[in-house]
């Protein structure tokens, strides 16, 4: 069967899903947005099929990949179990990448400098993005792995992550769901955010 | 650290965006309201007028576009 067919603009983002992880979430929709690229998320794969061969068929799909190791921590809960989807699905795109390399780039994202050297020692000698766990450290790592001439400076894109923050809560109503990272809260921030990055685009300076 | 990609392809609008993601006509206009709402705030404090930006701290005020 033929892989699927490469959107240019598409980033799948590999990224953890808790609650904590919001501004961080949000800030790599609107810094995407605003480079002219579009994200992708596992949430929008439909059920039914096995969801780990739908998730590579988004992997392939998608030009670019970003995948966030910041959460390498136990989970909170009793029984303090690993997260394992992340290297899992990193793990996943590294091979497609290495079968077909000029179809697909992909980066690696984490909060602490030289951790991924520990907790991901294979990846030795890859240069992860590094964000502090702060929507700027986000922002100025899309920044430096995405070159769009057409791109605004980080300062600016700030001032429209703190809008999308400030309405997550109202968009998660509308939504009826308290999961950011539901399919119709994902299309919801999405949109707003190409609104946002359209107007800031083509508005005179 | 790698060279950056250069981005060249063009950039997607919010139709486009609005037909993938099958969001009803209904609420890409509340979404489009919310966001042309804040842009106007945005060009009226550039302008020096008394302006209503939502800081981090604040409660949204255009929580109500999205009920």
């Amino acid at each position: 069967m033929p892989p699927p067919q490469i959107d240019p603009k598409a980033v799948f983002l590999n990224i953890p899903y808790d609650e904590e992880f919001r501004s961080l979430y949000v800030a790599y929709i609107v810094g995407l947005y605003h480079l002219g690229l579009v994200p992708h998320i596992a949430a929008e794969i439909p059920g039914g099929a096995r969801r780990l061969e739908r998730i590579f068929d988004l992997i392939q799909g998608c030009r670019y990949s970003i995948h966030d190791l910041s959460r390498v921590e136990l989970s909170g809960t009793p029984d303090q179990t690993p997260r394992f989807n992340i290297p899992l699905e990193l793990g996943m795109t590294i091979t497609w990448q290495r079968l077909n390399p000029t179809r697909h780039n992909w980066y690696v994202w984490e909060s602490e400098p030289y951790r991924i050297q520990r907790s991901t020692s294979d990846l030795n000698g890859t240069d992860a993005y590094i964000h502090n766990g702060t929507p700027e450290g986000i922002l100025s790592g899309l920044r430096n792995a995405f070159w769009s001439d057409d791109a605004p400076a980080v300062p600016k894109i700030l001032e429209y992550h703190r809008f999308v923050e400030g309405n997550v809560d109202a968009i998660l109503k509308r939504n009826g769901t308290h999961n950011l990272f539901a399919l119709g809260v994902f299309k919801d921030l999405c949109l707003l955010c190409s609104y946002l990055a359209t107007l800031l685009r083509y508005a005179p300076n | 650290m790698p060279r950056p990609v250069h981005i060249t392809t063009p950039w997607p609008t919010p139709e486009e965006e609005a037909k993938r993601l099958r969001i009803p006509v209904a609420r890409q206009k509340e979404l489009r309201a919310m966001a042309e709402k804040y842009f106007k705030q945005l060009e009226a404090d550039k302008n020096g007028v008394k302006g209503t930006v939502i800081r981090r701290s604040e409660k949204p005020q255009h929580a109500s576009a999205a009920d």
